[in-house]
């Protein structure tokens, strides 16, 4: 057969030793036909021939002896919030991998000060103030001002809590943000003497703190080197599951500018955040109507659509999840982010309206208040496939993704708690059995719930396979292995951060897996995740990514 | 730059449906209101007459009366801050608690600026719909949290609780709280005499006496001139029912007069020419307090319009 010229561009065939699909009809292949950014067939040479045979292609045989698998899905971080942590020098308990990088753990204050100080002392501008994040007290011990000056006294340093909700700063840097004995008062919440600002009192130091960090030539910065991170991880799609979580122009606007181009390996979809927006929209209809007008401004790689995000209970990391009996160890309660009854005002307006909600849910009470919402919808104006998806899943139980899977929701999961929190928490938190059922994602692949993994950056690494291995071998970060019975298979692990990611953001017909019609996204593995321990899962070199048939090494940089 | 005394900060907290909004429209078209500083959740759900409007943005309202109304958005703290640096503008400063907030973690801001001066939390409770929601399975905690940190609570919608299911849930929310329970009774309550009640109870926390009742408080225009004697004569045959009264008049002789009766004594001092500036600014009008439920105001009403000099 002859070689049809239509005008159509040239096909690239990319070999592989083996291809994971993650399309259960033909999971193996050995061989992928890409046109236009779009899959044509998976298969062999020889089952391509078809297509071969009838129109100009190359072989593009650099990924022999690779692993091909569709790229990864984030479906839950904040792009915005990581670009101000990631101007930060990391200096943390937990190891994290970043691509000009390992920070290797540091876990005792001893450490912690050697590395501030090496940190300091390689910084170029000796005035340049130095930020670091990832300070938690239960790995560093109590750090205060005075114990700062002397190992870094000549620049201005601001610790800043692992939690993000607190900061211990230096003598220069209460001088370099004019604050002053006198300017706090008797705060209870921001001591000048130990140079510690937190909750209520952290703004004291942050409105002078986040003008700097929010500075155009900063955050972009800032949104560029996520770009490296998402990259790094294997990324081709990612979901901004709260945009306007700071303020939402601003965020779509820096997106655009940083993402919306060629040199960026992956597209981002946008989750509006209907909690925060209705905030400075005086109503949940207007926000709707705002909402409603987000598709608008869609390009090829920033997209709105019918999704949007909601709240019920507080941060996990900072234990105000609202738990159901017998609560905290030490007797304190959880929060709310939405009043219960406005969190079901807001959800009813856009469950009629026809969109797919996402809800921010951390304890089981905050759960407990998605599902009776959730049931109560479903009473008064059923849906199918309405993709209800609870996001981050801490704590719940068993009856509750039985009911979950009876209404039809999706899970979201930030399994990584288990792995950073899991010993802590069953210490100080809430108790062995509890701490130890942090994330249970075996039961929701019994009960048949689409279950996806998230990172929700940085309360996790932006490292799919990183997320992957936890969820596969339930492994704290002191060794432990907490309720195996909730462990997944790799196959649900990884189908987790690929077609269930893609389902939860409904995107499951454009990418996810590879087959005839979707995107080339692929990412490029050195070994074979069903081939190797389960235990090195994490550690299976990245080569690097195809983003809509284009390919992106990831350059290996020195650290 | 004027030596200005530190702004009183007052938190009104209270679950959804107290009536906290509904307290607040009230204050914002009470042309004798206090000028005050009033930090708001939701801009939308109040209703705030165009024609008392001075001006207006995004995020802060100048109203006619002397009230600035400023909406809370990412950064509270900053909104504090800003309003605290208009102290010479304002009376006093009132911060409108989310309904899920925990008003007392709150009061961090005040003590974090030396231009305020750390006050009260009024929890607002629903007297129709309180019990229900302390037991509600999600709000429960949070519900009787706003109820055992509160310095006064102020007891609402009692008009549409049938008379006799009043007292039983006067004594179940004193199973929780000692705070004082303030109810109005004739009047809808004004911002004023809560304000009043609520520095009055914060600074008396300890004295027993006072604890354990349900105070109602009343506003008294005090519109025309009163004589100074009269009111101390009332004052003196009225004190066994009334705990404590407070504000400005114009006497007699036409001076300005700061009225304070507390513990049984009346104090009626002229203000200072500065004081009178800042008192007329401020609107006339006498509160007082009564720890009995069923205080006759109107009879006092009566009394002190036959002071009229």
């Amino acid at each position: 057969m002859t070689v049809q010229n239509t005008g159509a561009s040239e096909i690239t065939v990319f070999t592989a030793r083996k291809v994971i699909t993650m399309d259960t009809t033909l999971p193996e292949a050995t061989a992928v036909a890409v046109r236009d950014g779009l899959v044509l067939e998976v298969g062999s040479l020889e089952t391509l021939k078809p297509w071969l045979d009838r129109y100009a292609h190359t072989v593009d045989r650099q990924f022999e002896d690779k692993i091909l698998m569709p790229g990864f899905i984030d479906p839950h971080l904040h792009p915005s919030m990581a670009a101000v942590i990631l101007q930060m020098e990391f200096l943390t308990a937990m190891e994290w991998r970043l691509p000009w990088g390992t920070v290797q753990p540091v876990t005792t204050q001893d450490a912690f000060f050697a590395r501030l100080k090496e940190l300091s002392d390689n910084m170029e501008d000796p005035n340049a103030p130095l930020f670091t994040w990832g300070y938690h007290r239960n790995w560093h011990g109590v750090i205060t001002k005075p114990m700062i000056d002397e190992v870094v006294g000549d620049r201005p340093v601001i610790l800043w809590h692992r939690s993000f909700h607190e900061i211990i700063v230096n003598s220069k840097a209460l001088e370099w943000m004019e604050i002053t004995r006198e300017s706090l008062g008797n705060h209870p919440q921001a001591k000048f003497d130990d140079g510690h600002f937190f909750e209520m009192g952290l703004h004291k130091a942050s409105s002078k703190l986040t003008p700097y960090l929010m500075a155009p030539e900063r955050a972009m910065d800032g949104l560029n080197r996520l770009r490296e991170v998402a990259h790094f991880g294997g990324h081709t799609t990612l979901g901004d599951m709260a945009v306007g979580i700071f303020d939402l122009d601003m965020e779509y606007a820096g997106a655009k500018l940083m993402y919306d181009n060629d040199q960026t390996p992956f597209r981002i979809q946008m989750i509006a955040n209907a909690m925060g927006l209705s905030a400075t929209n005086k109503s949940h209809q207007k926000t709707l109507e705002l909402i409603d007008a987000l598709p608008e401004r869609n390009t090829h790689r920033l997209r709105f659509s019918n999704h949007v995000k909601l709240f019920t209970d507080g941060a996990f990391f900072s234990q105000l999840m609202q738990l159901g009996e017998p609560g905290y160890l030490d007797g304190h309660h959880g929060e709310w982010l939405m009043p219960p009854e406005s969190f079901e005002e807001a959800a009813e307006l856009y469950w009629k309206s026809g969109y797919r909600i996402h809800v921010h849910c951390t304890g089981d009470m905050g759960l407990e208040l998605a599902l009776d919402v959730l049931e109560k919808l479903q009473w008064e104006r059923p849906r199918f496939d309405h993709r209800f998806t609870i996001e981050h899943f801490g704590l719940s139980t068993p009856e509750q993704v039985r009911r979950l899977k009876a209404l039809g929701g999706c899970v979201s999961a930030n399994v990584y708690y288990l792995h950073e929190l899991g010993d802590q928490y069953a210490e100080a938190g809430v108790g062995y059995e509890r701490a130890s059922q942090i994330g249970r994602l075996g039961t929701c692949i019994r009960e048949g719930v689409p279950t996806a993994l998230h990172s929700d950056y940085t309360m996790a690494p932006a490292l799919p396979l990183n997320n992957a291995w936890v969820a596969v071998n339930r492994v704290t970060s002191q060794g432990t292995v907490m309720a195996p019975t909730e462990c997944l298979s790799v196959e649900d692990a990884l189908k987790a951060i690929t077609i269930e990611a893609a389902y939860v953001m409904g995107l499951e017909h454009e990418v996810g897996s590879l087959r005839a019609g979707k995107k080339a996204d692929m990412v490029v593995l050195e070994q074979n995740p069903y081939d190797i321990d389960p235990m090195a899962l994490k550690d299976i070199p990245i080569w690097g990514t195809i983003f809509e048939g284009a390919v992106f090494p990831i350059v290996k940089k020195d650290a | 730059m004027p030596n200005h005394p530190a702004l009183p900060f007052t938190i009104i907290g209270g679950y959804l449906g107290a009536g906290k909004t509904t307290l607040i429209n009230q204050m914002l078209s009470d042309p004798n209101a206090p000028r005050i500083g009033l930090l708001v959740n939701d801009f939308g759900a109040i209703n705030i007459d165009a024609t008392l409007i001075e001006a207006e943005d995004d995020d802060v309202i100048s109203l006619n009366n002397g009230c600035i109304c400023c909406k809370l958005t990412d950064s509270l703290g900053d909104a504090v801050d800003m309003l605290a640096a208009r102290h010479a503008e304002l009376d006093h400063i009132v911060l409108e608690a989310s309904g899920v907030s925990d008003p007392t973690r709150l009061k961090a801001y005040a003590h974090g600026n030396p231009l305020l001066q750390p006050g009260p939390v009024v929890t607002l409770v629903d007297c129709v719909n309180v019990r229900t929601q302390a037991n509600d399975k999600f709000v429960k905690h949070l519900v009787r949290h706003q109820i055992q940190h509160a310095d006064l609570l102020l007891l609402t919608k009692q008009d549409l609780l049938d008379p006799s299911a009043f007292e039983p849930v006067s004594d179940w929310i004193k199973t929780l709280s000692s705070a004082p329970q303030v109810r109005a009774t004739q009047a809808p309550i004004t911002l004023l005499s809560l304000l009043e009640a609520a520095w009055h109870f914060a600074d008396h926390t300890t004295e027993e006496s006072w604890v354990d009742h349900t105070h109602v408080s009343w506003h008294y225009p005090a519109t025309q001139r009163l004589s100074r004697k009269m009111i101390c004569d009332i004052l003196s045959t009225a004190s066994s029912g009334l705990v404590r009264a407070k504000g400005w008049f114009t006497d007699e002789r036409n001076a300005l007069c700061l009225l304070q009766f507390s513990q049984g004594r009346v104090e009626i001092t002229e203000a200072t020419e500065s004081a009178s500036r800042d008192a007329a600014a401020r609107s006339s009008g006498l509160v007082f307090l009564s720890p009995d439920p069923d205080f006759d105001f109107s009879a006092l009403n009566d009394l002190l319009d036959s002071c009229k000099a």
